[in-house]
């Protein structure tokens, strides 16, 4: 059998799991697999990166819009640790990345060689798993092994340490079709008795409610959510990452400190509280969980509820039970009231009106939610004013609301947009931040003009209007041109939607400055 | 509570750590910990004993069966199984309590498995409540140094 070396391995391995595109910076310890990659060039698209974090959140933006694996190639030390962040974020929110990181050759680990970092011991508390390969015969089981656990049950990143030496070594090439992991559950099975005991819980409860978490955010679940929800009329709503899993128009908003009026009105009328794949217990206060009925779905087992005893906690994974609730529950209408929740409807969007008269910056969201098509992908960055963004944007597509969640990472969602705009080209990609978090990335503006990719970057100068800061921050405007970008910049004021519209639109990297 | 955690992991670099560090994340103590190969090579035992409240150690638990180095996890309850402890101790008996010391051996069924000029080394195996009693009669006799294994323990067979 022919062999190949350690880094052809590697590529040999990714085209047959299919991946086409990988994110990355070259190093020392994985040059080697920079010198092979012209003869793989056919076959698998690297965008240089110029930072690795940047990397990372670019692997995970790609994942986040498409449902595929984010792929990430780097080198040990300082690379590697630069990734710990964009790793943490992907892990937080349960998103399927694989991180390869070059390391020194095995008869050096632990001997603080140059660029030496313990990638294992340091990203143990952020990955779903890790793992160090040995010798170069194993690395396309490794590769095939690490892509299935990040891919497969709750998914999360999974990194792959690779010495320099395994990259350098000879081996056939034997990718294993099918993966055995005695350890590892994929889906827990559910059991009939929990089944049955939901169904007459459901069947007790007058006025239960639907809450969808990032859990619930599947292609396979949409006609079935749709379904459930005209069949059984049962109101229906979403935590911040899930915006869109239902449609806008649909849902009662999300719940949450930030959430919809008429998600906390539904919350406190509502019988019974039916949690799938969202982590309700920590977004919601105890308080107002604490005498409701529960019903907690969720695939990871740690994620279920151990104290409040009135619950009734659900091992499986979304897909499955949401195809159970549209099959097998047959005729079962709630008591809701269909006037009050119409009522309920108009009241929500009289109190988002009242709010955006009171903060009149948050009227621009509506703006751009007008103005910006449905398919639109809107990247953002975790801050008081982005959650603004997700309460005021109408999203009809989960995979439209990218945002990191739970590790509320700063500069996320510039580099996020850059990796969305590969994996739907055709979409419209639009990246929304602050001028603080938007400088946590913005040398990535590079990579989006050597690819020559359509990305508007919306930047909110919120430093313009504040009179105690005397430095108003760099000139975005200027910034953007000096990369060779589009730059526009204007105040925020009555002409905003007609400047919006005019520039919104323009092709190639635009940048616009909005001094709000 | 107390709780013994018999945990079958992968024989392999990296694992311990990975279930010591779930420990370490929510500043739990681990009280003693005892890991050796299993009837088969390729798996290790961990015995684990540690105390915190009930629903943590639950938590803790649902992560390690998560793990995939992780086979099997069992809370072993210190009634339905039983628990052994190594313990070495040596001592340096004055001239008076030389005899005495072996007479103590003796009666904790305890065996010499060094005997010096100066000094003994006794070994005894047992619980931890047997292992401590030893441990304060020898202490006025002249007890220098006592190192243990920390707890191993299988489930009892169980009553039908």
């Amino acid at each position: 059998m022919k062999k190949f070396l350690g880094a052809e391995l590697f590529f040999e391995s990714l085209h047959g799991l299919g991946i086409k595109t990988i994110f990355g910076l070259p190093g020392g310890y994985v040059l080697k697999i920079y010198d092979v990659m012209p003869s793989y060039a056919s076959k698998i698209n690297h965008i240089l990166t110029r930072h690795e974090q940047a990397a990372t959140h670019m692997a995970d933006g790609f994942s986040r819009a498409s449902g595929l694996p984010g792929i990430i190639l780097c080198t040990s030390g300082p690379a590697a640790t630069n990734t710990v962040t964009g790793i943490s974020t992907a892990y937080m929110d349960s998103v399927p990345v694989l991180i390869f990181t070059g390391q020194v050759p095995t008869p050096f680990l632990g001997s603080d060689a140059f660029q030496e970092a313990d990638h294992i011991g340091i990203t143990r508390s952020c990955t779903k798993h890790n793992t160090l390969v040995r010798k170069t015969k194993d690395l396309p089981r490794a590769i095939a092994e690490a892509l299935h656990i990040s891919n497969t049950g709750r998914k999360g990143p999974v990194l792959v340490d690779m010495p320099k030496d395994v990259l350098l070594g000879e081996s056939e090439f034997n990718l294993p079709k099918k993966i055995s992991l005695p350890n590892y559950i994929e889906e827990p099975k559910i059991s009939k008795k929990v089944l049955n005991s939901f169904k007459s819980k459901l069947l007790r409860s007058k006025k239960p409610v639907l809450v969808f978490g990032r859990g619930a955010c599947y292609q396979e679940n949409l006609k079935n959510i749709v379904k459930i929800l005209k069949n059984f009329n049962i109101p229906a709503l979403t935590s911040l990452l899930s915006l869109g899993v239902v449609d806008s128009k649909v849902s009662f908003g999300m719940i949450g400190a930030a959430g919809s009026y008429a998600s906390s009105r539904l919350i406190e009328d509502s019988d019974h509280i039916i949690s799938v794949g969202c982590d309700i217990r920590k977004i919601l206060p105890k308080s107002s969980l604490i005498k409701k009925e529960m019903t907690i779905v969720d695939i990871d087992s740690t994620q279920l509820d151990p104290l409040l005893k009135k619950n009734l906690n659900i091992n499986c994974s979304s897909i499955s039970f949401i195809e159970y609730l549209s099959k097998d529950i047959g005729n079962y209408k709630t008591e809701w009231n269909n006037k009050y929740l119409s009522q309920l409807r108009i009241k929500n969007n009289e109190a988002e009106v009242e709010e955006v008269s009171k903060d009149s910056k948050s009227s621009m969201f509506r703006i751009l939610s007008n103005l910006l098509g449905k398919s639109t992908v809107i990247c953002s960055d975790f801050s008081y004013k982005d959650v603004n963004l997700q309460r005021f944007y109408k999203f009809s597509d989960y995979r439209n609301n990218i945002l990191s969640g739970g590790n509320g990472t700063p500069g996320y969602g510039f580099p996020a947009a850059i990796g969305a705009k590969f994996s739907r080209p055709k979409s419209k990609v639009v990246s929304i931040s602050t001028g603080t978090n938007f400088q946590f990335n913005m040398q990535e503006m590079i990579v989006a003009l050597e690819q020559k990719l359509d990305l508007t970057i919306i930047v909110l100068n919120d430093k313009y209007s504040n009179k105690s800061m005397k430095y108003k921050g760099p000139d975005y405007k200027s910034l953007a041109e000096s990369f060779g970008a589009k730059g526009y910049q204007f105040n925020f004021d009555s002409k905003i939607e007609k400047n919006l519209k005019k520039t919104l639109h323009v092709k190639g990297l635009v940048l616009i400055e909005v001094r709000i | 509570m107390r709780h013994i955690i018999s945990i079958l992991v992968d024989n392999e670099p990296g694992v311990l750590a990975r279930v010591s560090g779930l420990f370490t994340a929510r500043g739990f103590n681990i009280e003693s910990l005892c890991v050796a190969e299993t009837e088969k090579p390729s798996y290790s035992r961990l015995t684990l004993v540690t105390s915190g409240e009930d629903w943590i150690i639950d938590q803790i638990i649902k992560r390690f069966e998560n793990m995939i180095n992780v086979i099997k996890v069992v809370d072993l309850t210190e009634s339905e199984s039983i628990q052994r402890e190594l313990l070495i101790a040596r001592v340096v008996p004055t001239k008076t309590s030389r005899s005495e010391v072996l007479r103590v051996a003796d009666i904790f069924r305890s065996n010499v498995i060094d005997v010096g000029p100066k000094s003994y080394a006794l070994e005894l195996t047992g619980t931890k409540d047997k292992l401590e009693a030893f441990v304060e009669i020898l202490r006025p006799l002249g007890l220098k140094e006592v190192t243990r294994t920390g707890l191993v323990s299988i489930a009892r067979e169980k009553k039908k």
